[in-house]
């Protein structure tokens, strides 16, 4: 009687009703529509926080570019070409300045070498990509080999391959002073096959000696360790020459040659994302996981194999892999000294003693995630073959007296992370250094516009969640006095007939909650339908990928979502509905204790209405 | 019979500035089946007594026994709900509902079901001499009498025995004045009601059974 009676009142001034059921679900319905804007912006926000990173790198500059000249005997001619000169390394340290605020400092990463005899690395019939062969041999007359010349090949002491020829031309081609050859003498020698054009359609070949017996390690600071055989090409076999330190040096060659076959390179970093083929999406995790932050931080001793290198050799994530650490190189990225061969990696491989690298560190991997690699081409910002990655914090030994090659700065060596936004800040710190020599390139996938685009999302939302509550407040005020405090005399009679105080309140406010009740629902289901739709419209436009172009490095992966556009959740409608519901039954409750204030003799007794 | 009895009954306005005394020791009793008339100067306190007779407030000294019973103890919204009922000048029907559903209100109050409740508020408002058209209008669509009628309906409805009534003919013509108190004597009369009407019209005094002077909160006769 009470629902039926309060509603058979307000439903008989009809014009305020409808009015107040269309603010009401106006209201709830901007209300609602803000609250979710906002919420998926602050959703996409964290989702672009994750998927987003902010990396730079530096490279240190070439300091002049040199015409240099390479004589060619084969072609009687000398090529020119310009190689490049670098002033002495900028250290590291240098990127600790004012201003810099990194989520990773700069990291200049070497990658090592690890010795895998057990393990498959190549398909079996792989050729090494050089066919270096080690050989003692004679000539038949005194010469000069600055020409074609031929010799006799004496013994074979280290080939890879069927080698069964016994003479072979031969010249030390790009040796504008070869040293005399004599008669009679036994040499020995690493060589070659070289092509070189005899005119301008067809090609000969002749082999020629190259420098693998001298050393070229590296001390911790960059420098090269002295040693006498630097530079040497071939040298006379007398008698007991093997005994000799010379001599014992081309057996320990020998010993190394076979090495690179059974080598991966491991990059040890602090953290994947500082990796650009990962970065850039040319290399990612296709199962188990990423090392964590935590596993990087700690130095767990973990690591990301290839896939293909986990696959021929029946290993899954969970496996172990021991890890015999014998080089590091300090001057290239595993992808760019395997560029041009996936077996050599161009450096030499005796150390100053003229012995193999001795392994320096040697601990067992789990295997936390496998690498896959997709598009061809290898550059310094690839992934080598059989790369593996460890944190390096992993290595608990120290690399100083296996360093094989070093360089400078790289920017594919040598990258930080910033935190997401922070680029320009970042930017303008490093050029008040001045650091003229140092190139810095910054990459974000696009995510400072993004965020802008995002800001202003937020902004909107923001503002459409005030105006609604406003609104909200305002309509529900209003209303609350028109239908209520407006209706005191009523009030007043229903407790003259000796209606109690609570059903009085019951008597006003059922109907009045009615409307609101149907309203918010109605405006908040319109709030959540439209930001749905909007949404939809939102993702199915402009959906991004990661298609990004960086200088000398060109990558595509075309159309990978890398995070999805967020959707309304129902439930921060429906709690908004019940929240502008909560408020009216509250407001109408504290309007109606007004109300309730005066005894019903004042009001009743007015003379006239 | 004996129904209410006022017994040395005081009520005093708290206002911010001042304290007024409207009331200063009424005593008197009331009979079912009289109609009793209270006169008086304005601001002598009729309307007061009157409200602390329908147990809209409770005296601030002295008691209103209800059949012997008080008010103090009682619960004053079941004693307007079941026992009196109050008809003012400015009648004070629910604007939103018909008569029929204004008179329908204390009957459904008291937990009569719809229907029941909609034929004994016909039966009622035919009682009081209003056409049976007037059942579905709204009261701003009746004249000042039928509405003070529909009214007095309303009070019989609740089924009490005591009807209140202050200055229930002061916005009427003279006619309808007349039709209004020969509704009231009636009520007192041949349904046993205890109808107690404030008025300053002779005219209306001279009908009662018994007529009650004020002056400054207290009975002067
Ligand atoms: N709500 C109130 N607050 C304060 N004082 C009041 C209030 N109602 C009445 N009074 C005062 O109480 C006294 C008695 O008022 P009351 O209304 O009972 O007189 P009345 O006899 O009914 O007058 P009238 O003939 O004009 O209706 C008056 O002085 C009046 O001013
Ligand atoms: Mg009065």
């Amino acid at each position: 009687m009470l629902l039926r009676n309060s509603i058979k009142q307000i439903m008989r001034t009809p014009v305020k009703t409808i009015l107040f059921l269309l603010l009401v679900t106006f209201a709830a319905a901007l209300s609602t529509v803000g609250i979710n804007l906002w919420q998926m912006s602050n959703s996409n926000m964290n989702d672009f926080e994750k998927v987003f990173t902010t990396i730079g790198t530096i490279e240190q500059k070439k300091s002049v570019l040199n015409k240099m000249e390479q004589w060619d005997a084969m072609e009687q001619t000398s090529r020119y070409y310009y190689g490049s000169k670098y002033n002495p390394p900028i250290p590291l340290s240098v990127l600790d300045f004012d201003g810099a605020n990194y989520i990773q400092k700069t990291e200049k990463r070497p990658f090592y070498g690890a010795y895998l005899p057990d393990y498959q690395l190549f398909p079996p019939d792989r050729n090494g990509g050089r066919g270096v062969i080690i050989v003692e041999f004679t000539v038949n007359e005194d010469c000069v080999p600055d020409h074609k010349i031929e010799i006799n090949i004496e013994k074979q002491i280290y080939t890879k391959y069927r080698f069964n020829t016994t003479t072979v031309w031969f010249c030390d081609r790009y040796n504008p002073n070869p040293d005399q050859l004599y008669a009679g003498k036994t040499y020995v020698m690493a060589m070659l096959e070289t092509p070189y054009r005899t005119n301008d359609t067809s090609y000969g070949y002749v082999y020629t000696p190259i420098e693998m017996i001298g050393s070229w390690q590296y001390s911790e600071e960059g420098e090269v360790l002295p040693d006498e055989m630097q530079g040497i090409l071939y040298e006379e076999v007398t008698e007991g020459f093997y005994e000799t330190e010379h001599g014992k040096r081309w057996l320990n060659l020998v010993e190394c040659m076979e090495l690179p076959y059974h080598t991966i390179p491991v990059t040890a970093t602090n953290s994947t994302n500082l990796l650009m083929p990962f970065y850039s999406g040319t290399s990612y995790i296709i199962t188990g996981e990423d090392i964590s932050e935590e596993e990087y931080a700690h130095g767990d001793k973990v690591c990301l194999v290839s896939n293909s290198f986990a696959r021929i050799n029946n290993l899954v994530v969970g496996d172990k892999i021991m890890l015999p650490l014998y080089y590091a190189n300090y001057r290239d990225s595993a992808g760019g000294a395997y560029r041009t061969s996936e077996v050599w990696a161009g450096f030499n491989m005796l150390n100053a003693k003229g012995e193999p690298y001795p392994v320096f560190y040697e601990a067992e991997y789990t295997i936390v995630g496998l690498v896959m690699t997709v598009g061809g081409g290898s550059s310094g910002y690839t992934m080598a073959k059989n790369e593996v990655i460890i944190p390096t914090k992993s290595i608990q030994a120290s690399d100083k007296d296996n360093i094989v090659a070093y360089g400078p700065m790289m920017g594919y060596t040598t990258s930080f992370q910033i935190p997401n936004g922070s680029m320009k800040e970042y930017k303008e710190a490093f050029q008040k250094l001045g650091l003229d020599e140092l190139e810095l390139r910054l990459y974000d996938k696009g995510y400072t516009e993004l965020r802008a685009g995002l800001d202003n999302i937020r902004s909107m939302a923001f503002i459409l969640l005030a105006a609604g509550v406003i609104a909200t407040v305002l309509i529900l005020v209003f209303f609350c006095n028109l239908f209520i405090t407006k209706q005191k005399k009523r009030t007043a009679i229903e407790r003259s007939l000796g209606m109690s105080k609570w059903k009085c309140t019951q008597s006003m406010i059922s109907g009045i909650l009615l409307i609101v009740l149907f309203g918010s629902l109605i405006g908040s289901l319109m709030g959540y339908l439209l930001t749905s739709t909007m949404a939809n419209v939102v993702s199915g436009s402009s959906s991004y990928d990661l298609t990004y172009t960086i200088g000398s490095v060109r990558n595509s992966v075309g159309g990978e979502t890398v995070a999805e556009y967020a959707y309304p959740a129902f439930s921060f409608s429906a709690i908004t509905c019940a929240i502008i519901i909560l408020f009216a039954f509250m407001l109408a409750l504290a309007v109606i204790a007004n109300n309730l204030r005066y005894e019903p003799l004042e009001l009743l007794s007015e003379k006239t209405e | 019979m004996e129904i209410l009895r006022a017994e040395q009954v005081h009520y005093s306005y708290q206002t911010k500035y001042q304290t007024i005394e409207a009331v200063r020791g009424v005593s008197y009793s009331f009979e079912t089946g009289n109609m009793y008339a209270i006169v008086g100067e304005s601001g002598s306190g009729k309307s007061t007594f009157l409200s602390l007779l329908a147990g809209l407030d409770l005296p601030t000294k002295g008691n209103v026994y209800v059949e012997g019973e008080d008010m103090a103890v009682l619960n004053r919204d079941s004693y307007r709900r079941e026992k009196a009922s109050v008809v003012y000048q400015s009648f004070n029907l629910f604007p939103l509902l018909t008569a029929q559903e204004n008179v329908m209100f204390p009957i459904e109050l008291k937990g009569t079901g719809k229907r029941e409740a909609a034929k004994k508020a016909a039966e009622l408002i035919e009682r009081v001499g209003l056409r049976e058209q007037v059942l579905y209008q709204f009261p701003q669509m009746m004249s000042g009498g039928e509405q003070q009628r529909l009214a007095i309906a309303r009070a019989m409805a609740a089924g009490g025995k005591i009807i209140l009534a202050d200055e229930p003919t002061g916005n009427l013509d003279s006619e309808n004045q007349q039709n209004i108190v020969q509704l009231l004597k009636e009520a007192a009369h041949t349904m046993e009601f205890a109808v107690i009407v404030i008025t300053h019209n002779p005219e209306v005094a001279a009908e009662a059974d018994y007529v009650l002077r004020m002056r400054d909160g207290k009975l002067i006769n």
